[in-house]
């Protein structure tokens, strides 16, 4: 059924959580499935066609690697250093060149590429809150098994709102740690000094919210499940999503006995 | 406790497992070597219950992946695994044991989660994720000898952690306070 406030908005807009985070666990599943040369094709091939339909942009996609550029270069060259010591094409001290290991970096430096590049597109198109609603949509089903699911999908919101509250918390804490320092801080020794004041004001901030709440009355027991609306572009989503999947399957399958 | 609090801590928890790793990313090959997201897992099992460490355990590195791109797709099956079974041992054992020490009680519980997490971890690559091509040998260099850095700062600042919570008041006691008067 298409809802009345979604019509104008692009295709992509107009899916429900539940199709997102569909959209987003699929193709996590497909891109660490991908093996071969053609596999590997073929998700460069989806995910470019992700940042088309989804309006990001390549130049903003490709900014998004940066972070984890020297990670998925470190990567590399362990695998291509490290992975095996059979058939070396270049050997020096522990170091072991293989084509074997060659072959797995490029692999793995992919992988970490374009899982980073798929969290961004998801991150582009829906809020943390979204997100958050579609995972307790996914796992409405597991309160057939006594678990409880309300608590569940409370606590997975409540974690998707305290990211941006520690992301600002750690940046001021590391912040006034320098300040404190007279000489220059070696990384590593910054990021060990700021571990306490880090659990300490997070779990005041826990300590608060969770008073705040109870004084107004909440105590945890509720079950709140809204209605999900489906539209195109869910249909266009999780079509896309599945042709995908399976793609990556059939490539497997034909690696293996083809 | 109150439910809303250990709902609210495991949230804090889960947060703090995706923002901790992100800090150590900034420096070369640390989040591999200090497993920065073990911490708050551990602790959320110390000091909430079982259940919910098991939930922490099993949410943050999904909730980490779905955020920041880590862990990536080849490590987070077995990440899960290894870190549902530290937040439910952690929190199975903290409700077990009772030695009327604090730090001892913190101490136990967290070596045998520590301990019982690796071997499920261990045999989980070896049942299922790694089968057939998973060694004794490469179990202990992964995850005793690689990672002894993270195993000597789990153990000096968990319990301390834990301590200093319930002295400043913002998790219960473990055991009452005695008073002056008696």
């Amino acid at each position: 059924m298409e809802s009345a406030k979604s019509l104008g908005l692009p295709l992509y807009k107009r899916a429900n959580s539940l199709s997102k985070i569909l959209l987003f666990l699929l193709s996590f599943i497909g891109i660490v499935m991908a093996r071969s040369p053609l596999a590997i094709f073929s998700t460069l091939i989806y995910l470019s066609f992700l940042t088309i339909f989804l309006h990001v942009g390549f130049k903003r996609a490709l900014i998004s690697l940066k972070g984890v550029a020297v990670f998925s270069i470190f990567v590399f060259f362990m695998n291509a250093f490290f992975y095996t010591r059979e058939n070396p094409l270049f050997s020096f001290w522990i170091f072991y060149l293989t084509e074997e290991g060659i072959i797995n970096g490029l692999r793995f430096a992919f992988i970490v590429l374009m899982l980073t590049l798929l969290s961004y597109l998801t991150l582009s198109f829906s809020s943390p809150e979204e997100m958050g609603e579609g995972i307790t949509h996914l796992i409405s089903p597991l309160r057939k098994l006594s678990v409880n699911v309300s608590s569940v999908s409370f606590v997975i919101s409540l974690s998707f709102s305290f990211v941006p509250f520690l992301i600002a918390e750690s940046k001021t804490i590391k912040r006034a740690q320098i300040s404190r320092s007279p000489k220059r801080i070696n990384r590593l020794f910054l990021v060990f000094t700021i571990i306490l004041p880090m659990f300490i004001s997070s779990f005041r901030r826990a300590d608060e919210l969770s008073m705040a709440m109870e004084a107004r009355g909440f105590r945890g027991v509720f079950y709140r499940k809204e209605r999900l609306l489906y539209s195109s572009g869910d249909a266009v989503l999780i079509g896309v999503s599945s042709l995908y999947l399976m793609i990556q399957i059939l490539f497997l399958i034909m690696e293996k006995y083809i | 406790m109150s439910e809303v609090k250990k709902m609210t801590i495991a949230a804090m928890c889960i947060a703090l497992s995706v923002v901790l790793p992100l800090a150590f990313h900034s420096v070369q090959n640390a989040a591999a070597v200090f497993c920065p997201m073990h911490i708050p897992v551990f602790i959320a099992g110390l000091i909430t219950s079982w259940s919910y460490g098991l939930l922490v355990g099993i949410l943050s590195p999904v909730i980490s992946a779905m955020i920041t791109g880590m862990p990536n797709g080849a490590h987070l099956a077995p990440m899960m695994v290894e870190l549902m079974a530290y937040g439910l041992f952690s929190g199975l054992l903290s409700m077990k044991i009772r030695t009327k020490h604090v730090y001892l009680d913190l101490y136990i519980s967290l070596i045998g989660a520590m301990l019982l997490g690796r071997i499920v971890a261990g045999l989980s690559r070896a049942l299922i994720f790694m089968k057939g091509s998973y060694a004794i040998g490469v179990f202990f260099t992964g995850y005793f000898i690689t990672c002894w850095p993270a195993i000597l700062i789990q153990l000096a600042i968990i319990p301390s952690l834990v301590f200093g919570l319930e002295r400043a008041n913002l998790i219960p006691r473990r055991y009452a306070v005695k008073s002056l008067s008696s």
